[in-house]
């Protein structure tokens, strides 16, 4: 199996951070996926000090340790070790998880403006957002904010040079070369192209996040009457997220 | 129903002033960093620890941190209580009280601040700790997760019952002044240090830089620019204490409430002592980064 190289370095006095070279790619997100597992499944029967955190990105995983670490080469060397182990990607199973969307005027703020800057017709670039299946590459910068992969080259947008004081719980926007949902309401720099009903995060349930590290996303164009169907289901807690799975 | 929740609500603190930006926090959250839950947790542990410690408290017992300008409140029991870190001139009912030691308090006893003599954040310490509700597996506070991001006028705080419990009696600490007074905020390289050319982390680890007065529990910013071509990062981690430097050359030292993953440099990285001090700062304060390796 062909792998991408790594390399290891200390982040502070309790922090591990393990390096891929720097890119957004499907098949290194499977490779960190598969690596991340040994890693939980190992590391701890084999140190003392014990792992708190990992946090995962694009082309790296930081491990976040108890007690500051004494001997870094050690579980450096291990790691090295367990990376030369990775031989083959299990083969997965994908769940896709729908996220009806609304794009209508009153939730999509830049729809307009940005459609217009991309010389496309509003209904063009809600086919455009909505046909891709969107890789879960991680989650972070909020609880529940999902960093997708797979946007259409045709929508990449610089962020605002001024940043919104306050973008809508729901929102969902066009940033750069990305695209994704505020899971609350927050500042953004991003263009809002439309808004979800639904729920993506709750930290009051045990499955905090309803799409993990891994899923795909689908974006579905919902009508402003569905918006509001949808937006009760989710009050009463009727809600069922449409999840499917497909092999890889 | 009701006459349980009487009863398991008669150790309470009532908040009479919320005072500037008053929270309850414990240890933090752990192990959601992955759904980009932030560790949140008190800014100066050191101190919250000593708060704890000196009530033979669990080491994660819940304690309120107070940021400059303190709260009014007011016991609705009999408790124990200490208050360390930064001195906010406490006074219960009409009498100064001391910081670093314990205090015995009496249903009806108003707790007061005024004036503040030294650091930025004190912690309140009650005997048994305070039993807000746990999210994620922490009390921290923290905008989407806890029901609220700060204490409010009017707001009722369960204390964590406990048998009476021996505790050192009159236990007095002896702080370290130079936990509050120094500039100097040792710190490790961080990720992106050694992208930085010879001169600029000369610069970075030999000036004074001035603490400007954008000052969360998020991150502090720096005044000065810092002459800067490095561009932004894929996303990574960040961590509390993580120095980040932006295109446009701000430097801004993240802390306990920050995001799990940035995009900016990361050229340093405080350790902990640092982190515990530097919460402890207030705005136009002057600061050092001293690398420690």
């Amino acid at each position: 199996m062909e792998k991408f190289p790594i390399s290891f370095k200390c982040f502070g006095e309790q922090a591990i951070i393990i390096e891929w070279p720097a890119q957004i790619s499907p098949r290194l997100l499977k490779i960190r996926i598969a690596y991340e597992r040994l890693i939980s499944e190992n590391f701890s029967s084999q140190f003392q000090n014990k792992i708190i955190d990992i946090v995962p990105a694009y082309h790296s995983i930081t491990l976040i340790f108890q007690n500051v670490i004494q001997n870094s080469s050690d579980k450096i060397n291990f790691l090295n070790r367990l990376y030369a182990e990775l031989k083959q990607l299990p083969s997965s199973i994908n769940r896709i998880v729908q996220i009806p969307v609304c794009y209508e005027n009153n939730f999509a703020s830049d729809i307009k403006h940005l459609a217009k800057a991309k010389k496309l017709s509003i209904q063009e670039l809600i086919d455009l957002h909505t046909k891709p299946l969107y890789e879960v590459y991680f989650l972070g910068f909020l609880p529940g904010f999902m960093y997708l992969g797979g946007l259409d080259e045709r929508l990449h947008q610089p962020r605002k040079a001024r940043p919104d004081l306050s973008v809508p719980r729901g929102a969902v926007a066009i940033g750069g070369q990305q695209t994704g949902v505020y899971p609350q309401e927050s500042p953004g720099g991003w263009h809002v192209i439309g808004s979800t009903p639904v729920e993506l995060f709750n930290p009051y349930i045990e499955n905090s996040s309803v799409a993990v590290m891994g899923d795909k996303i689908k974006f579905t164009a919902v009508t402003l009457k569905e918006y509001s169907q949808i937006q009760n289901a989710v009050s009463d807690g009727s809600y069922q997220f449409s999840i499917e799975s497909c092999n890889d | 129903m009701e006459a349980i929740n009487l009863v398991l609500r008669v150790a309470m603190i009532k908040v009479i002033k919320a005072g500037l930006w008053t929270s309850i926090q414990d240890r933090g959250r752990f192990n959601y960093k992955h759904l980009g839950v932030p560790v949140a947790g008190c800014m100066d542990q050191t101190s919250a620890d000593l708060a704890n410690l000196l009530l033979n408290n669990p080491f994660d017992a819940a304690v309120m941190e107070i940021t400059i300008i303190g709260p009014v409140l007011e016991f609705q029991c009999d408790s124990r209580i200490a208050l360390c870190g930064a001195d906010i001139s406490a006074k219960l009912n009409q009498t100064a009280i001391s910081s670093n030691t314990v205090v015995n308090v009496h249903k009806g006893d108003v707790l007061s601040f005024s004036h503040l003599n030294y650091g930025a954040r004190a912690y309140l310490s009650v005997l048994g700790g305070f039993q807000t509700d746990i999210e994620l597996g922490s009390r921290s506070f923290y905008k989407g997760i806890s029901s609220q991001i700060k204490l409010e006028k009017g707001d009722l705080l369960d204390i964590i019952p406990v048998n009476k419990r021996g505790f050192a009696k009159h236990a007095l600490v002896k702080i370290d002044k130079d936990h509050f007074s120094t500039s100097s905020m040792t710190c490790l390289p961080g990720p992106e240090f050694e992208f930085l050319t010879e001169p600029q982390k000369e610069i970075l680890t030999e000036q004074f830089f001035t603490l400007s007065t954008l000052q969360v529990r998020m991150g502090f910013q720096i005044e000065e620019v810092f002459e800067n071509s490095m561009q932004a990062i894929l996303s990574s981690a960040v961590l509390p204490g993580t120095v980040q430097l932006t295109p446009s050359g701000k430097l801004i030292i993240l802390m306990r409430d920050c995001q799990t993953t940035g995009g900016y440099p990361r050229v340093l990285q405080l350790t902990e002592a640092a982190i515990n001090q530097l919460s402890q700062k207030t705005p136009k304060q002057t600061i050092q980064f001293k690398l420690i390796k």
